[in-house]
C-alpha cells in the first residue's frame, strides 16, 4: 500500500464536485431486489431511513420494505433494534447456536439414542424423559429431541470445534 | 462474530448526527439506488473513497484498516488508493453487492481562449507623466 494513499491524499468532499457514473453499462440503473437478509443489509437499510429527510422517512420505509421483502414495520423494528444496540445490533448470534448448554456429552448421547428409539419404535416422550432422568424440562428434552430427529442440533463435543 | 470485533474497534457517529448536506448531496449523486448497489468514488488524484452506508458495508466485506477509516467528517469514509479500485470492485461483486464507479466529468471540448499578454512596465510608460503631473 503506497503511503500516500492515506495521509498524504486528498480527502474528498462530497460538495466538491459534480460526479457522474461510470460504471453504468448503458446508463440505466434498474432497482433490484434484496436477495437475503443478511446484517450488512440490515444495517444499510436502517442507515438510509434514518438518514432520510424528515417528512419522506414514511415513503423510505416502504421503499426499503419492498426491496428487502419484509413488511414495512419490520424496517422500524430494525431501526429501534439498531438504536438500542447500535452498530453491532444486527451481528450474528452466538456461534454455538444449536448445541445444546443443558446436556453434558453423557446426557447428550443419551437424547440421540432416545430420539433414534422414539422415531423407530414411537413410545411416548414424557415417559422417555422420566427414565433418563436429565436435567432440565420435559419440554426441553422434547425440543432437543425434535432437533435431533430433523438433523439441526450439534452435539457438546462440537462445541469446542466452534469455540476453536 | 467480525461483525461485532470490527464495529468495536472503528467507530463512527450516529446517522442521525452525519451532517444534512452531505447526506443530501450523497443522496443527489446516488440515487436513485437500491440496497445493494454500491457507489466509489475516484477522486482522480490517486484517492478513491466509500463513504457513508458504503463505508459500513465496506467494514464487513472488504479489508478495512485503521488509517484508511475516518470520521472527521462527521459520517464515515473508507479512503484507499485508487488502484485496489478493481479489486474491491470484484469482491463487492462477489458479496452480492453492484458497484457503481463515480468519477469527476472532464473538461471537454477545446481550451478556453486566452486574452493578450500585456506587458505591465510597457503599459505604465504612457501614464507616468501623467501620474507625475498629478502627483
Amino acid at each position: 500500500m503506497p503511503a500516500r494513499e492515506n495521509a498524504n491524499s486528498a480527502r474528498y468532499s462530497p460538495s466538491s464536485a459534480a460526479m457522474r457514473a461510470k460504471g453504468s453499462p448503458d446508463g440505466y440503473r434498474s432497482p433490484s431486489v434484496a436477495p437475503r437478509r443478511s446484517p450488512e443489509i440490515m444495517t444499510r437499510a436502517v442507515v438510509r431511513l434514518l438518514t432520510a429527510p424528515y417528512g419522506r422517512r414514511t415513503a423510505v420505509a416502504r421503499t426499503l420494505a419492498g426491496e428487502c421483502g419484509v413488511g414495512f414495520r419490520t424496517i422500524y423494528g430494525w431501526r429501534e433494534r439498531y438504536q438500542k444496540h447500535g452498530p453491532s445490533a444486527f451481528a450474528h448470534s452466538r456461534a454455538d447456536k444449536g448445541v445444546p448448554r443443558i446436556y453434558s456429552v453423557d446426557e447428550f448421547q443419551n437424547v440421540i439414542g432416545a430420539a433414534a428409539r422414539l422415531r423407530q419404535v414411537g413410545g411416548r416422550i414424557n415417559r422417555e424423559w422420566r427414565k433418563l432422568s436429565l436435567p432440565g424440562s420435559v419440554e426441553t428434552f422434547r425440543v432437543w429431541v425434535r432437533r435431533v430427529q430433523i438433523g439441526f442440533a450439534k452435539a457438546p463435543w462440537e462445541r469446542e470445534k466452534v469455540s476453536a | 462474530m467480525r461483525d461485532v470485533l470490527l464495529c468495536d474497534t472503528f467507530g463512527y457517529p450516529n446517522p442521525k448526527l452525519w451532517p444534512a448536506g452531505k447526506v443530501e448531496l450523497f443522496r443527489r449523486l446516488t440515487e436513485p439506488r437500491s440496497l445493494l448497489e454500491i457507489f466509489i468514488f475516484d477522486n482522480g488524484n490517486g484517492a478513491a473513497e466509500m463513504c457513508m452506508e458504503d463505508a459500513l458495508t465496506a467494514l464487513a466485506v472488504l479489508p478495512v484498516a485503521r488509517d484508511q477509516w475516518f470520521t472527521c467528517s462527521g459520517y464515515p469514509s473508507f479512503v484507499f488508493g485508487a488502484g485496489r479500485i478493481k479489486e474491491f470492485s470484484e469482491k463487492l461483486g462477489a458479496a452480492g453487492y453492484r458497484v457503481w464507479l463515480m468519477e469527476r466529468p472532464r473538461q471537454e471540448g477545446p481550451p478556453r481562449a486566452r486574452g493578450k499578454v500585456s506587458d505591465i512596465s510597457t503599459a505604465r510608460e504612457g501614464t507616468d507623466g501623467r501620474r507625475r503631473k498629478w502627483a
